[in-house]
């Protein structure tokens, strides 16, 4: 039966499931690529990671329930995938990485006593109405592409997809210590990025 | 019991991953009351966490500002090879 003669809520477009699984590539393929590469970053390693969903799915389509949208199964086998690829493609970890403050950032900064150089400022924007802004998220995703590789696979498994600080110390093959660092170090630079290319314009707009 | 800036901003983010404990909880709160940069700071950390757990959310559903931010969709040459690949299973 094709799309046509259904009823307008039972159509793929809208229930997000179809059995034919040529079909997924039209149906899911964008927002999966979207997904991959906001962690992966690489183009050409995102596609390969959204074929391999699309044929993981389809070797185990059988085993498929209704009980989540095909779209949310399809995002779960490729959280798999990414996961699988951080784990096959471990980061050489280097002295530099591990540090508390990047040099430049220590110098620029804090003094010597280790206080604040300069007024850090308060972001205004509220965080619900940023969700739907997509300027914003433009700013962020280029702020978080300019991570180094580690901290930014760091803290995109912790904080964007909320994985447990255990089994990202695990998938990256680092200690604890060396992850709240790594961590600490891509919160940094996010804020000072974010603080410089977002809430430090809008504060020189309004001044 | 007291911290300089740098440090506390260290154990803002720390906090979020294990809980500071006992005599360094203590030093952070109390660096934080007394020094307003660091509480700005420590205020931007915790937002720049709520912000990201939002877009794991959208980018996993099917719209929204953080998917029309990203950088477009599948390419065509790639939909149509991974179309010939499931075809052939």
């Amino acid at each position: 039966m094709g799309s046509q003669q259904l009823n307008p809520a039972e159509r793929p477009e809208a229930t997000g499931r179809t059995d034919d699984p040529s079909s997924w590539v039209d149906l899911h393929g964008d927002v999966l690529y979207r997904y991959a590469i906001l962690r992966v970053k690489d183009p050409g390693t995102a596609e390969d990671l959204v074929q391999e969903t699309f044929l993981s799915a389809l070797r185990a389509a059988a085993g498929f329930k209704n009980e989540s949208s095909q779209r949310t199964w399809l995002i779960g086998i490729l959280k798999h995938k990414i996961v699988d690829h951080f784990r096959k493609n471990t980061l050489e970890i280097r002295e530099a990485d591990i540090a508390p403050w990047e040099e430049e950032d220590d110098v620029e900064y804090f003094d010597r006593r280790g206080h604040w150089k300069r007024p850090v400022h308060p972001w205004k924007d509220s965080p619900d109405e940023l969700v739907e802004n997509k300027e914003f998220w433009t700013v962020f995703q280029s702020c978080l592409s300019k991570l180094p590789e580690a901290h930014r696979r760091a803290f995109t498994l912790r904080e964007i997809d909320g994985t447990s600080s255990e089994e990202i110390c695990e998938i990256l093959s680092v200690s604890p210590a060396n992850l709240w660092v790594m961590l600490h170090r891509a919160r940094s630079r996010l804020r000072k990025c974010l603080d410089a290319n977002w809430f430090g314009t809008a504060r020189k707009e309004v001044g | 019991m007291m911290i300089n800036c740098k440090e506390s901003a260290i154990r803002s983010s720390e906090l979020r991953e294990r809980g500071v404990k006992g005599m360094r909880t203590l030093e952070l709160w109390y660096h934080l009351l007394i020094c307003r940069f660091c509480r700005t700071y420590h205020n931007n950390i915790q937002m720049l966490g709520k912000l990201a757990r939002s877009m794991g959310k959208v980018s996993a559903g099917s719209s929204g500002a953080v998917e029309d931010a990203a950088a477009g969709g599948l390419p065509e040459d790639a939909k149509a090879r991974i179309k010939r690949n499931l075809k052939a299973g």
